[in-house]
């Protein structure tokens, strides 16, 4: 996209709307701060405080990833192990929200990367002649059972996820999956809502290029 | 994708509108509205693939507190971790491999070649291999012999 930057840093805030580049938020100074330094100081408490506040939507973030209970379970633990351990960084430059949402997908993501590796250490161990069976057997399989359309292209998402970088990639899920609003994006990341556009924007042509790529003959194999 | 579309396309995939601006501009370019249209497949599909209602089983905290006294437990090696005992400890047997280094390398540095040719150290050597008998009748002459060649190099050598 040619001259994107310049298209929305140069539209005035338009007519009728409230305007576009609002304050930037103080992460530093809210309510969500304060518990921050408390946990900081060590306040085993505050860090309870925490987890009870986070627990539903870092499980449900997980859970919408991975889609088994178990492994949301033990990525979800991980992830608040990872808070206790790293919050003492927390610079307060976005909101905590924001940062807790990056360490959960980035986990997700780990986790992923970690899985595929060891299906592939474990498929390497096998014979040629095993390889040569599970793929025959594969093959009967996919003639006999129906393939789930949504399931695949849900796999070919995260493969696609996978391939940009960390922020913009929990920029994208929480827009669409959390259901942030640009305005609040802007409020939770620091960014100003222009920023976050051209980022949402740039994501999404990556993501239908490399879906394209994927596709037979080039064609969008999300296309409906 | 045109401007146009650009400008008001966060708010066309989340439903707002109308936008007539852009359905204008959509009516007449083939290219936005084929990639337009690739965004709203995959964002309705991210939409419906990932978002979940789940819940973790209770006792999750006490779960999470576990696992961090597991992962919190010090190791012998995270003793050397990053304190500063650990820093001055690491500087410290650096210095003293150093050292024991160099003393090393001094003392295993070749003899002087002088060493090896004072005669009577030859001599001395020489001796070492002569074999030594207890018999009495040993030859008086040669002995005698040898006492005087050593005195004479001796002297000598003086």
């Amino acid at each position: 996209m040619n001259g994107l930057t310049g298209v929305l840093t140069t539209i005035p805030a338009t007519s009728g709307e409230k305007t576009r580049t609002k304050t930037r938020v103080d992460h530093r100074t809210s309510e969500e701060a304060i518990l921050v330094r408390r946990v900081q100081a060590k306040d085993e408490m505050a860090f309870k405080e925490i987890v009870e506040r986070y627990q539903s939507k870092v499980f449900s973030i997980i859970y919408g990833i991975l889609r088994n209970h178990n492994d949301a379970e033990d990525i979800a633990q991980q992830v608040f192990a990872k808070i206790y351990f790293s919050i003492g960084n927390f610079d307060f430059r976005s909101s905590l929200l924001t940062w807790i949402y990056k360490i959960t997908v980035n986990e997700c993501y780990d986790y992923l990367r970690k899985k595929r590796v060891r299906k592939l250490v474990y498929e390497s161990d096998f014979s040629e002649d095993d390889s040569t069976m599970m793929e025959n057997s594969q093959t009967a399989m996919d003639h006999t059972v129906p393939v789930d359309e949504t399931l695949e292209q849900r796999d070919l998402l995260l493969k696609l996820l996978s391939k940009i970088s960390e922020e913009d990639r929990s920029l994208m899920l929480m827009k669409e999956v959390e259901g942030h609003s640009v305005e609040e994006l802007a409020e939770m990341t620091g960014m100003n809502e222009n920023t976050i556009k051209v980022k949402l924007f740039r994501t999404r042509q990556k993501l239908v290029k490399a879906a394209q790529r994927l596709g037979k003959g080039g064609s969008n194999p999300f296309a409906a | 994708m045109h401007e146009p579309v650009i400008e008001r396309l966060e708010e066309y995939l989340d439903g707002n509108g109308p936008f007539p601006e852009v359905e204008l501009h959509l009516s007449k370019c083939a290219d936005c509205r084929q990639e337009l249209a690739a965004m709203q497949a995959q964002t309705a599909l991210m939409r419906r693939a990932f978002r979940s209602e789940a819940e973790p089983d209770a006792g999750f905290y006490a779960r999470v507190m576990n696992r961090i006294e597991t992962q919190a437990k010090p190791s012998v090696w995270s003793l050397f971790g990053e304190s500063m005992f650990a820093r001055r400890l690491a500087y410290a047997s650096a210095t003293f491999l150093v050292l024991m280094g160099v003393i090393f390398v001094s003392a295993t540095e070749p003899d002087q070649p002088l060493a090896a040719s004072d005669p009577q150290m030859i001599l001395a050597g020489e001796q070492q291999y002569t074999p030594v008998s207890m018999d009495v009748s040993m030859d008086m002459e040669r002995d005698r012999e040898v006492v005087f060649t050593t005195l004479v190099t001796y002297q000598e050598y003086r």
